[in-house]
């Protein structure tokens, strides 16, 4: 009788262990509101007009609170987004159903005990063209497009975001409420981030360092939780 | 049935103490040496994956043509330093902007390249692959030819156990026959261990070696592994500020890693943009060449004074540093696979 007892409650409790539930996180990139395209002709606020043919960033270290206290971080936490693979802006997190939360927490970039550990897999492989080779170190937002004020050859603009270490740091970190509990919702607004840059000056940085790292502020303040 | 479980867990545990052994054990420290940076725990050296990585080194397929290796500018009989020649050499003639560096005891370095660009020694290979001066190649693109090259991929499975390449397997296999260039047993170190002795200029050579030098080139790597201003005039054609590339901070400025003087007397030519050809320039350099800038090291501000009969004795002493064995050694040096 007892030992049965005993097996029945163990049952129930890996039961009850095992309910894990998954919430869909998408992160959205935008321009005016409509998901973004590639060489698709926009206007900025300004009236200039602006293709963009390359957005990748990396998302890392998402994690979910509520009332200010951590209750579940996802392991191995790092996601490249690039909007020519439409499934790399969506992915589910997994957690116990009975987890609550009211805030999501990531950052936008890899942060610097990963830049320092060498050579990694998965997303962070070398091979994603996301890493620099001459100088050690994630890149960790690519934007590149076109825009007839950009005095640079066939009128480009190419950020690569980047820098690890000290004044360079550019990893960005990104708290946004969560508004629905089913899905997780995210935007960045890429009309507004090129709206606050002067693109006939600022056209090109592909190195890390102060031009680099207040691009990733303001490309970080562009992320918004989307309204149910 | 409980003489089983006394069994498995028996042979659990020799199984732990022989993954222990194979992951600490296996890397020889020489007697003296501070524990090296490198983290072996990650990458256990194994002598499967120290061959291809020495056959990568060997091989053109990392270069874009298909023209150079690795060893085409490290080479295994003058430390894996490119002797004779200034800066570094690249596919189709291509001229960088660098002294090429002798290659030895890597596990002990923090950082790599003249300005310490690249962090860790897994990801160093990525650089002189891709730059457009060097190999002008790609990582992705390597691993493609590797995939379609015999013997690449059965080697690579039986190391890794896995029939796809990767760049982890392909750079970590680099990273191990790197590991393994230790030199440790030059006439200095003999002399150390107490088996052989200095001649008088030898001697006296190391007494002022270590008055005047060994502040930066510390035994007994013969580097500080840091980045100082030496006081060299900045090369117009190059106009190399060195460190302050990387860090942005003002004090790095003219700043470039300091390098071990271990072999010295075959890595000519020295300094980062290879000025100058024989020890004997280097030295007239610290005597009456020194340049004053505000990252200068302080040590250089009055130069260093020392007799002609000093530098005598003081190269005298850098020639022990020199290891025959090491540039000798045919597990280094490039072999008919």
């Amino acid at each position: 009788m007892k030992p049965g007892i005993v097996l029945i409650f163990m049952l129930l409790s890996l039961i009850a262990k095992g309910q894990t539930t998954h919430v869909t996180l998408s992160l959205l990139p935008v321009f005016d509101t409509a998901a973004l395209a590639t060489d698709v002709s926009y206007h900025l606020k300004n009236g200039d007009s602006i293709q963009i043919e390359e957005l990748r960033f990396y998302i890392s270290g998402i994690a979910l609170y509520s009332n200010g206290r951590q209750v579940w971080q996802e392991p191995n936490s790092f996601h490249l987004v690039d909007i020519a693979t439409p499934e790399s802006l969506y992915f589910p997190l997994k957690f116990e159903n009975s987890i609550r939360f009211d805030r999501i927490k990531f950052s936008l970039g890899i942060d610097s005990v990963t830049n320092v550990s060498g050579v990694m897999d998965g997303d962070l492989d070398p091979v994603k063209g996301m890493y620099w080779t001459w100088q050690s170190g994630y890149i960790n937002v690519k934007l590149e497009g076109q825009s007839p004020v950009c005095p640079t050859r066939n009128h480009k603009f190419r950020f690569h975001l980047g820098g690890y270490a000290g004044s360079t740091k550019s990893v960005q970190q990104i708290s946004l409420p969560v508004l629905q509990r089913d899905k997780i919702e995210i935007r960045l607004a890429v009309d507004s981030f090129l709206s606050s840059i002067d693109l006939s000056r600022e056209n090109e940085i592909m190195i890390p360092g102060k031009d680099a790292v207040v691009l990733s502020q303001k490309l970080a303040g562009t992320f918004q939780a989307a309204a149910p | 049935m409980k003489r089983f479980i006394l069994c498995l867990s028996l042979a659990g545990f020799f199984a732990m103490m022989a993954f222990k052994k194979s992951n600490n054990a296996a890397y020889p420290v020489p007697e003296g040496w501070p524990q090296p940076v490198y983290d072996f725990r990650k990458n256990p050296l194994d002598k499967d994956k120290i061959a291809i990585g020495k056959r990568l080194f060997y091989d053109p397929v990392l270069s874009r043509d298909s023209t150079i290796s690795c060893a085409s500018c490290h080479l295994s009989y003058t430390a894996f330093a490119h002797t004779d020649h200034d800066l570094s050499h690249g596919i189709e003639g291509r001229i960088g902007t660098r002294n090429v560096p002798a290659l030895m005891n890597l596990a002990w370095s923090k950082s790599f390249m003249w300005d310490g660009a690249v962090n860790h020694l897994d990801v160093q290979a990525l650089a002189p692959m891709s730059s457009p001066q060097e190999m002008d190649e790609s990582i992705g693109h390597v691993i493609a030819k590797l995939q379609s090259t015999a013997p690449y991929p059965s080697l690579f499975y039986k190391a890794f156990g896995d029939s796809v390449i990767r760049t982890g397997y392909v750079l970590r296999s680099i990273s191990q026959f790197m590991l393994t260039l230790v030199s440790a047993n030059a006439k200095y170190d003999r002399v150390k261990r107490g088996t052989e002795t200095f001649t008088g200029p030898e001697a006296r050579g190391y007494v002022l070696f270590r008055k005047n030098c060994a502040s930066c080139h510390t035994e007994p790597l013969f580097t500080n592994g840091g980045f100082e201003n030496n006081g060299l005039a900045v090369d117009e054609t190059l106009g190399d500020a060195g460190r302050i590339k990387i860090t942005h901070d003002s004090s790095d400025s003219l700043k470039f890693k300091v390098p071990s003087l271990r072999n010295v007397e075959l890595s000519y030519p020295y300094m980062h943009d290879g000025r100058f050809k024989t020890l004997n320039q280097v030295l007239n350099h610290y005597i009456m060449g020194i340049q004053q800038s505000p990252t200068l090291n302080p040590a250089l501000r009055k130069g260093i004074y020392l007799t002609g009969s000093d530098k005598a004795d003081i190269i005298a002493f850098l020639l022990t540093l020199t290891d025959r064995e090491f540039i000798r050694d045919t597990a280094f040096a490039f072999s008919r696979q």
